[in-house]
């Protein structure tokens, strides 16, 4: 009798296991797919809407200059190219400045998906990890919560660009000395 | 001196597919172009009778393709069923043959119809916008605008029939692109997504229900809990020699954020202060792996690759825990 | 063996390769309009023309010998007309489309190395 009850014991918590898991996902399926749908809908359509002409145009005027090349520019192309073809708009640049704009494009791939899921769909975790521990203190109307998911995404949103405009001047400053040591002239 | 020309409508016959297309000829297109070889068929030289276009053989005299208004073809289904319509020149197949052969993906409906016969020609009443025919690189509402209003008979259906083209192009070209974004979505969901949330929730399962959860969320705390650690662990993931190894597909941030952060800051072992600045430092190493092929997307030249890694990775090393820094500061603002 | 048609390649369109992939091969004899130049192979053809072959006989291109698997209604017709056919590469034994001409399938490849203008194009029955 203790046998079967332990055999019963390791099969009731195996399949506990994975009802656990289950009871997760289908918290996901029906919390984030719904809206993630709708909204990715809506983002493509304005990508596509607006046009390859217009944002190019755009792309190479914020290439010009130091301070939206490693804000504005990157913002344009995770928006309207979204994660891996954002890195393209490489083309519009000097090469000096090519690696310092692929470490503020690709900085940017998951601050932006807290507003705008579309740019980076495949890795959507890295936001929706911490947003979904957010959003169970938040139902539980936890006291030591100051602020909601969408402060939480907005904050991620502008702090990820003033990071990326930093790390895009400070790669470039390193790509010119590493270039300068080795005697290349990019 | 501008010549009078008739709008007709021509219906699929028997068989056919496609259409039906309203052809109207104007001053800069007015030939009806019949591609069939062994003369021109009399269902060429009815339309161009009524429409008041110029007939032509397109074996014996080929005119420019600017001037062409409509085809007319005997194709069986590869050939000049396909060209045409590629062309966006309207293509009138007297062969009941639908979209076939390697140009499949051009014969459309509404450049294109088939199995037609003398009487499947007839005028035009104007509630039926003009098939324009114009090449797939010229933008459509230029077209339109170049084009001078065609003169109606009797009425001013001619205008009309303008502006329920553009507004009826417009509304498809719109209706287009939704539908295309909504299938786009739905194919990243279905592919990226919910694969990646089995995997996820899987993890999350087994964590909980055994309790490693709570294990790791301890030990993860001095890590995760308080700045100090965080920058520690972002300093960690920004080793010029781990970052390229802890970056492919963001897998390894997408697990910590999701069956080990999030959870404990769910539980409260983590407190919500953190989430901004954590959210940077697990993710310090982000794209470290892709850094050749991300630049040559750019298309860097071999020079810039070679010089371009390593800054990217020495940066990384500096950038990462000042990132930290400033979000945490930052989340002082929340 | 008996030559029903006899051609020579003046000109491989632009285009003819890309058809090639897709499955077919577009001939049309010298003149045809320049729109369907570029996806066809243009030829030039002796003036005489024999009956219509039927599945078993053969075509050449070049080199590269073919069994003739199916034959149109009109395909040839159209031959006669316009020096005009599409050969299928799917060696069917009905031809799907009343202008087409199936043979045994071949690699695009092998067929687009076969066609250099001079080269002979030849139905035998």
């Amino acid at each position: 009798m203790d046998q079967l009850t332990g055999i019963t014991w390791v099969a009731e918590h195996f399949i506990g296991m994975f009802n656990e898991g289950g009871k997760t996902f289908v918290g996901f399926v029906t919390g984030i797919i719904p809206t993630l749908v709708v909204l990715l809908t809506a983002f493509y359509a304005v990508t596509s809407l607006i046009g390859e002409d217009r944002v190019h145009n755009a792309a190479r005027w914020a290439g010009k200059y130091a301070l939206t090349r490693y804000s504005l520019l990157p913002l344009l192309a995770v928006f309207f190219l979204t994660n891996p073809m954002a890195y393209t708009f490489g083309v519009f640049l000097e090469e000096k400045h090519k690696p310092a704009f692929y470490d503020a494009a690709v900085s940017f791939v998951h601050p932006s998906t807290g507003l705008f899921p579309h740019t980076n769909p495949g890795e959507l975790f890295v936001w929706l990890g911490v947003a979904a521990g957010i959003t169970t203190l938040q139902t539980a109307g936890n006291p030591a919560l100051t602020f909601t998911v969408t402060d939480l995404a907005v904050a991620y949103f502008f702090v990820g660009l003033l990071v990326i405009t930093l790390k895009g001047i400070v790669t470039e400053r390193i790509t010119a000395i590493l270039a300068k040591r080795q005697g290349v002239e990019l | 001196m501008a010549k009078k020309y008739k709008a007709v409508r021509v219906e699929q016959g028997r068989g056919g597919w496609g259409g039906p297309l309203v052809i109207l000829p104007t001053p800069e297109r007015d030939k009806i172009v019949a591609i069939t070889g062994g003369g021109i068929p009399a269902e060429a030289k009815r339309l161009a009778e009524l429409t008041g276009a110029t007939v032509i053989d397109g074996f014996k005299a080929p005119p420019v393709e600017s001037e062409i208004c409509a085809v007319v073809i005997d194709c069986g289904g590869t050939a000049r069923c396909g060209v045409y319509p590629r062309k966006r020149i309207p293509t009138i197949n007297l062969t009941p043959v639908g979209q076939s052969g390697p140009l499949a993906q051009f014969i459309t409906e509404d450049i294109y119809v088939s199995g037609v016969k003398a009487q499947n020609m007839k005028l035009a009443d104007g509630s039926e916008p003009v098939t324009v025919g114009f090449d797939s690189k010229e933008k459509p509402m230029a077209k339109q605008a170049a084009r001078p209003a065609p003169a109606a008979d009797g009425s001013g259906s001619g205008a009309l029939v303008d502006i329920i083209t553009s507004i009826g192009r417009v509304m498809g070209k719109v209706v287009n692109i939704l539908f295309n974004s909504g299938r786009r979505s739905v194919d990243q969901v279905i592919r990226n997504v919910i694969p990646f949330m089995a995997f996820v929730t899987m993890m999350i399962g087994i964590i909980n229900y055994t309790g490693i959860g709570n294990g790791l969320a301890h030990l993860m705390e001095p890590l995760a809990g308080n700045i100090v650690g965080l920058l520690i662990l972002s300093a960690i993931c920004g080793i010029p020699f781990l970052s390229p190894i802890l970056g492919p597909g963001a897998v390894i941030a997408q697990v910590i954020g999701a069956a080990i952060i999030g959870p404990a800051i769910g539980t409260g072992a983590i407190a919500p202060a953190m989430a901004l600045p954590a959210l940077f430092a697990y993710n310090t190493q982000v794209g470290c792996d892709f850094v050749p092929v991300g630049l040559a997307l750019g298309e860097a030249k071999p020079e810039t690759i070679q010089i371009g890694v390593p800054a990217v990775l020495i940066s990384r090393q500096i950038m990462g825990p000042v990132s930290v820094l400033i979000a945490y500061a930052a989340s002082y603002l929340l | 063996m008996t030559t029903l048609y006899h051609t020579k390649i003046s000109e491989v369109g632009a285009e003819a390769p890309d058809m090639l992939l897709g499955g077919v091969l577009i001939l049309f004899k010298l003149g045809a309009p320049p729109e369907l130049a570029e996806v066809s192979v243009l030829h030039e053809p002796h003036e005489k023309i024999g009956s219509a072959p039927k599945p078993g006989d053969m075509l050449s291109i070049g080199k590269l010998n073919l069994k003739i698997t199916a034959v149109g209604d009109t395909a040839w017709k159209k031959v006669a007309d316009l020096g005009h056919v599409v050969i299928n590469f799917n060696a069917a034994t009905h031809a799907e489309r009343p202008g087409e001409i199936c043979v045994e399938a071949r690699h695009a490849d092998e067929v687009a190395k076969a066609l250099t203008p001079g080269a002979a194009i030849e139905f035998r029955g």
